[in-house]
């Protein structure tokens, strides 16, 4: 593994090593340039991941203080906790379920294809599906995705035995076992899933992609790589020119560090990147960094999501084996006639025993609540994951009352529901019920969201500068050698599960880096 | 953890056990029915504790558990207690504010009775933090899992690749 001097300002600084960080730095690293990779989290590894609901969230999750607002239900039920998303070496991708897929054509130009729907911030993403259909190619290749590049599904387990099986007895067609970052055969130096379970609590097996175990390894072993976890960035400096030259970290032990960079890219989720932007404003960039469209922050999306739970005679056992290997896509389909704009998808899903009581019915309490309990073992589950709307009330702004540990303000995140969001989740509550029951459902129960796991839209890609915050390679309109590197670039979010995306985009975004520093044009 | 499952046999030296454990760090002791457990608790008094884990009970009511998982949930909110002081006061406080409003004794009264105070007291802060504490501490609790057909950990016995995770045999032929 590499080690830069903190003076060493030729180097490309990469801030968080999730999704879209962990595979710029193997990207740019298989390409000869000097990376130094910094993870507020620690390095956990495989043998540290434990299964164990409570005990894993501990250890992989982002617990510092955040705050809420809004009228979604999670400000009412979780309102420390917006989103359930990690700080480890790795980032979300050690607690991620797996789903890859790619957005549909339609959902690069919602704006065009949906119109103008009141109260939205809709915006055409400034490419199209043909610009990342070679990328998509190279990700899932990288992250061998089921049912791409010749792999073989994943096996059924009983959770989507039950959910195929409505799914068919209604009608659907389009019922499989998903496009899952989980091998089904050995690859890439890695074994096959073992049906374990706990997915969400970091794949034990390795079977499940993760930077943490892939990329990260592979950047380290070009000698390029300098990964340094327990830094924590508090902020980007920049020059008298506007340029940024470098970001100020804190250590592990709490020392404060400026490494210098040639380039620096933001890849901390779309809570903490418009966070870090806004906490590095300067004279001359008064209202934050990259930050002149205002949209620094705006236009949070968190996928409309819900759940349905339901109760059967016998037993399913939903807990047993991958935890998000079935889907049903027939409504991710374009169809404003079902009364709502944007399409959802239908997963398996299951939680143990403590989530389950955590998030079934947040605050229920009482013999009803404890029956469901009681038939946890006759429970199967499903995800719902929809496309919702960008609004520009809904987003990161810096919470002045409340400070981290380091003296800075937290991040708020407000989200309102749009209407096209809540027509979108009532349709589908009566769908997935209607999956369970057509197999044989005695109860359904529809579960609200969970904190976000898919944090979207807060540095939007856009073509013009005024529109948002970064151009079609991720790099900002107002600092040529400042990158967003996650899913805060999304203009809009699609339907499908982010990761594989954020994946494409950061090859790309690597490609566009090394052929801008190769002609020296950053 | 103090908490401990007697045999019968057991009982008497146990509790007293229990009994001089508590004596030593201030707080109560509650024995279980039939002798089954003792709860040595370690700042909140007998009576706090006996509340508490009806409480609990009434809270998530499963007929199928004895009481010895709620006792352990009154462990968790005793052991939390011994560290903060107005914790301690918030629960001590809670369970006599339980009793007055149940007409004297939230033990004796009627569970018609429980349950309304308990309704009437759930945008209580004392309340929120015993129902928070019951589904953290009851529903992670291994002896729970077992009793809901729930199998915990699976890695180390190498998943359910062979251990049933397509088993399922009830579905009816799809036709």
């Amino acid at each position: 593994m590499a080690k830069y001097e903190l003076s060493d300002d030729s180097v490309v600084v990469i801030i968080g090593s999730g999704a879209g960080g962990g595979t710029l730095a193997n990207e740019l690293c298989q390409k000869g340039i000097k990376v130094v990779l910094l993870e507020a989290g620690q390095r956990n590894e495989i043998e540290d991941f434990v299964n164990n609901e409570w005990e894993a969230f501990g250890m992989l999750s982002w617990l510092d203080p955040r705050t809420t607002s809004g009228t979604w239900r999670v400000h009412q039920d979780f309102s420390g906790l917006p989103a359930w998303i990690c700080k480890t070496v790795g980032g979300s991708t050690t607690h991620w379920a797996g789903a890859s897929l790619r957005l549909q054509e339609h959902e690069f130009k919602t704006r065009t294809v949906y119109g103008d729907i009141p109260g939205t911030n809709l915006l055409d993403w400034p490419i199209t599906l043909a610009d990342l259909e070679p990328y998509y190619a190279k990700a899932e290749d990288k992250m061998g995705v089921t049912r791409t590049n010749g792999i073989p599904g994943l096996p059924g387990n009983n959770n989507f035995k039950v959910m195929e099986y409505g799914a068919r007895k209604l009608g659907y067609k389009e019922v499989h076992t998903g496009r899952m970052a989980i091998n089904s055969q050995p690859r890439d130096g890695r074994g096959s899933c073992q049906q374990i379970g706990f997915c969400f609590a970091g794949c034990k097996s390795g079977a499940k992609w993760s930077t943490l175990y892939t990329e990260i390894p592979k950047a380290e072993a070009t000698g390029k790589l300098d990964l340094r976890p327990g830094a924590q960035v508090l902020q980007i400096n920049h020059d008298d020119s506007g340029k940024a030259s470098g970001v100020v970290y804190a250590d592990a032990e709490g020392n404060h560090h400026e490494q210098k960079a040639r380039i620096v890219c933001v890849a901390g989720n779309s809570i903490e990147s418009p966070r870090l932007l806004l906490n590095s404003a300067s004279g001359k960039y008064p209202d934050g960094l990259a930050n002149s469209s205002g949209m620094v922050g705006k236009n949070y999306m968190r996928h409309m999501t819900a759940s349905v739970y339901s109760i059967f005679e016998k037993p399913v056992h939903m807990y047993r084996g991958t935890t998000m290997a079935g889907i049903v896509q027939d409504e991710a389909r374009l169809d404003p006639g079902r009364g709502f704009v944007g399409g959802y998808e239908f997963e398996t899903l299951s939680l143990g025993v403590p989530f389950m009581a955590a998030f079934l019915d947040p605050g229920a309490w009482g013999r009803q609540f404890a029956s469901a309990m009681d038939h946890y073992s006759h429970m199967a589950g499903m995800w719902i994951v929809g496309e919702d709307m960008p609004q520009e009330k809904n987003g990161i702004t810096l919470n002045k009352d409340v400070k981290d540990k380091f003296g800075l303000p937290v991040a708020n995140v407000h989200f309102d529901d749009h209407p096209n969001d809540v027509a979108m989740r009532n349709h589908a509550y009566i769908q997935g019920s209607a999956i369970h029951g057509a197999a044989g459902a005695i109860q359904s129960f529809h579960t609200p969201p969970y904190p976000s796991t898919h944090n979207l839209g807060t540095n939007r890609m856009s073509e013009k500068a005024k529109d948002g915050v970064v151009n079609k390679h991720g790099q900002t309109h107002d600092i040529k050698n400042l990158f967003v590197s996650d899913g805060s670039q999304f203009t809009t979010g699609g339907a499908e599960n982010p990761t594989l995306t954020i994946v494409t985009l950061a090859i790309r975004q690597a490609d566009f880096i090394a052929d801008a520093m190769a002609k020296k044009e950053i | 953890m103090a908490i401990k499952k007697l045999g019968r046999r057991t009982f008497l030296k146990s509790a007293s056990f229990a009994a001089a454990a508590a004596a030593a760090t201030g707080g109560g002791v509650v024995i279980g029915p039939n002798g089954a457990w003792a709860l040595a608790l370690s700042k909140l008094d007998a009576a706090t504790g006996k509340t508490l884990i009806r409480m609990a009970r009434d809270l998530y009511p499963h007929d199928q558990f004895d009481d010895a998982p709620y006792a352990k949930v009154a462990e968790a909110l005793d052991q939390a207690a011994a560290k903060d002081e107005a914790l301690a006061k918030l629960l001590t406080d809670g369970a006599a504010a339980l009793d007055k409003a149940s007409g004297g004794s939230y033990l004796k009264a009627k569970e018609e009775r429980r349950l309304a105070t308990l309704v009437g007291m759930q945008t209580d802060p004392f309340f929120q933090k015993v129902r928070g504490t019951v589904v953290t501490t009851l529903y992670n609790d291994p002896d729970v899992w077992k009793k809901l057909g729930y199998e915990g950990s699976s890695a180390e016995q190498g998943g359910y690749i062979s251990r049933g995770f397509d088993d399922i045999d009830w579905l009816p032929k799809q036709g």
